[in-house]
């Protein structure tokens, strides 16, 4: 009868994606495509989004990994059953020894294999030979890293498909909730409750190495935390928030022509020295310009700052009238309380508070990748660890000749460690 | 102690530079063999002691910035090497292998600023010491599999070994490697997610990473489904060798990366 067409092209498409060839060649492929179509153009400088894109979204990328996928499914599958088929199946020794067979003088196969079952081989005997096995089941640890790779990268798409990243100030002295509602943006509740004690930044000597960023969190119970940006706060198994960034946040007094005065915190980008940042000035129609010098000092005639920390704060401000005109009233370098007067109103820095930005971060993948991770971890060190050791031994009238195989590193190795095992075993007798 | 870890530095430095004399003598020489192995071990002892000196003195590990990423490598081969060639005895010879390397590195670090700075806070972390550790034990495991590869090219045979026995070590060396480099990656790619809430950001460092971390998966991969041995495998092998160093050492030519430890130290003024 012929072959039915179908079910033998459905074999053939199967042997294909089970095959080594077609599981090197796509990974072949990928390191090619790796090649011409990323590294360039990341070394003519594009930007990371640039190289995201194009390694995340373009077509023969996205092919690239679909079929990396299949072929890792697949041929893990396939070998898996192959090499427990494999390790369960009792080896037997060659009929007559191999040419290259070590000989162990004054040993007899009783000995051999007493030796051998001390040290958890699986011996089968035959006639004048014998054949042992240790770590029969290793073969598989390669199945299970491949696995494991298989359900990093299914954990990895569900990751960047779920994960939720939220950012917002909180300024020193406010509740984390309270500057949620301001952004407008939910965060867990068990962070929400917290509430910015302090942030301390620090800066190396006069240079602009950060040394320093923690943020010093109380909790509605009383207890207080530390953030810093390497140590974030698990807030939950997948979720942690931490600290990204700091910046200043000073206090604007106005005092009206009635007297009437209100203070406002106002978070601005003063950081580093230099910077300058505008506000409107809340209640009058006003807006300031602000350049913090955090470490106030004179050099050479002009106003600097002599290190990144806060020491000595002084602020350079230039007021503006609201509207078209845009007309500069004022412009004058004042520090903490220091009042301005400008058309009867008084504008002053009453105090300088720092804010932090805080990052809140949920990942619900989170352990299905640290599963795929674990499993390919053990995946590599079963195999690795725990090689599958095979060994023949061939009996004559003086002695035996030994043969061998160790996973990974052939037969020569296999031999060698045979032969020591059972010179050891002499000796020791 | 600042005076003592500059005095162990030069003493490195000088005693790689003797050991590499010795290798080249040992050419012609035999007997410059056994000196050229107990200078190599001194610049290994002088290598961790001056590391553990500038550890102190700097107040972290000495694998931040260029200057202290090529006297981490240095003493990486130099100890790695030591510690072979005491382990196993038939490869005491492995010296003459990491030497040059070594005092490549050396002289390559020479060319940036060497004065200890306390860590920027996105570097204070174990887990970026884990990283590098990892980094390491990957850079010199590949190195020891790529010279061999390369001695087999240049029609040598590493430290004596015949085809079978220098196949079976580069396997090794590769497997030890690729374990570690994925180590590295994995720890690289956690520490990543912590401070910025993504795994992986397509730096040029980390797509050179991933390009040489697949380009060993290939060759590995070459090894164990078709048996390559000899050439090929050495081909496979020292064709990865310069994506490697680029990936570790790119950052000291192109900054554009979280991976740039050379940070200018300016004044606000």
């Amino acid at each position: 009868m012929a072959p039915n067409p179908l079910t033998e092209g459905t074999r053939r498409v199967r042997a294909l994606i089970e095959s080594r060839a077609v599981s090197f060649w796509v990974l072949g492929a990928w390191v090619a495509l790796t090649l011409v179509w990323l590294v360039p153009f990341q070394l003519s400088g594009q930007s990371h989004e640039t190289i995201r894109a194009i390694a995340e979204d373009w077509l023969a990328f996205r092919a690239v990994y679909v079929a990396v996928g299949l072929t890792t499914v697949v041929c893990a599958w396939t070998r898996m059953a192959r090499d427990m088929r494999r390790a369960q199946r009792t080896g037997v020794a060659h009929p007559a020894p191999t040419p290259d067979a070590e000989r162990v003088e004054g040993m007899d196969l009783d000995g051999v294999e007493a030796t051998l079952k001390m040290r958890r081989y699986a011996v089968t005997r035959s006639d004048g030979s014998l054949y042992a096995a240790r770590h029969r089941y290793s073969l598989l640890g390669g199945s299970i890293f491949h696995f494991g790779i298989v359900l990093l990268g299914v954990s990895l798409v569900a990751h960047l498909l779920t994960v939720d990243s939220t950012t917002l100030r909180v300024t020193e002295g406010q509740s984390v909730g309270e500057a949620a509602a301001v952004a407008g943006v939910t965060v867990p509740s068990a962070f929400r409750y917290f509430t910015l004690e302090s942030i301390e930044p620090q800066y190396f000597e006069d240079v602009l190495l950060f040394t320093k960023l923690e943020a010093r969190l109380s909790a509605a119970d009383g207890s207080s935390r530390s953030f810093s940006l390497s140590q974030p706060h698990w807030i939950g198994p997948t979720t942690f928030a931490s600290i990204s960034d700091y910046n200043l946040a000073p206090h604007i007094e106005t005092t009206g022509p009635d007297g009437t005065a209100q203070e406002y915190v106002v978070a601005m980008n003063l950081s580093p020295p230099g910077a300058e940042d505008t506000v409107e000035v809340p209640g009058v129609p006003l807006e300031m310009s602000v350049i913090a010098y955090p470490d106030h000092g004179v050099v050479d005639g002009r106003d600097v700052s002599l290190s990144y920390n806060i020491i000595e704060p002084a602020f350079l401000v230039a007021v503006k009238e609201l509207g078209r005109t845009g007309l500069l009233v004022a412009r004058e370098l004042v520090r903490v309380g220091e009042p301005i007067e400008v058309g009867g109103y008084t504008i002053r820095i009453s105090g300088l508070s720092r804010y932090g930005t805080f990052r809140v971060t949920s990942a619900p993948a989170l352990p299905f990748m640290a599963l795929g991770f674990l499993v390919m971890t053990a995946g590599v060190l079963w195999r690795l660890v725990l090689r599958k050791h095979s060994v023949m031994v061939w009996a004559d009238s003086d002695g035996v000749s030994v043969d061998g195989w160790l996973d990974m590193a052939g037969r020569s190795a296999g031999r060698e460690l045979g032969v020591e095992l059972l010179r050891k075993a002499r000796k020791a007798s | 102690m600042t005076a003592l870890m500059n005095v162990l530095y030069s003493a490195t430095f000088l005693l790689t530079l003797l050991a590499v004399t010795a290798s080249l003598v040992a050419i012609a020489r035999r007997e410059a063999m056994p000196v050229g192995r107990w200078i190599a071990n001194a610049a290994a002892i002088a290598a961790l002691a001056g590391f553990a000196a500038r550890w102190y003195v700097a107040g972290h590990p000495a694998i931040f910035g260029t200057f202290e990423n090529t006297y981490a490598l240095a003493a990486s081969l130099l100890v790695g090497a030591t510690a072979i060639g005491i382990w196993r005895p038939r490869l005491q010879d492995i010296w003459r292998w990491a030497a040059p390397w070594a005092l490549a590195a050396l002289l390559y670090g020479t060319r940036f600023r060497s004065d200890p700075v306390p860590l920027t806070i996105s570097e204070q972390s174990l887990w970026v010491d884990v990283h590098v550790a990892f980094a390491w034990v990957a850079f010199v495991a590949l190195l020891a599999a790529t010279t061999s590869a390369l001695l087999r090219l240049a029609g040598r045979k590493p430290l004596g070994m015949d085809i079978e026995a220098a196949d079976r070590f580069i396997t090794e060396c590769l497997m030890a490697g690729f374990s570690a480099f994925t180590a590295m990656l994995a720890t690289g790619s956690w520490y990543s997610f912590i401070i910025f809430g993504v795994f992986w950001q397509w730096s040029t460092v980390e797509t050179l990473s991933l390009a040489a971390w697949l380009g060993y998966a290939l060759v590995i991969h070459g090894r164990l489904f078709y048996r390559w041995s000899g050439s090929l495998l050495d081909i496979g092998v020292v064709a990865v060798l310069p994506v490697l160093v680029a990936a570790y050492f790119i950052w000291s030519v192109i900054p554009d990366t979280w991976h740039y430890f050379d940070i200018p130290l300016m004044k606000p003024y």
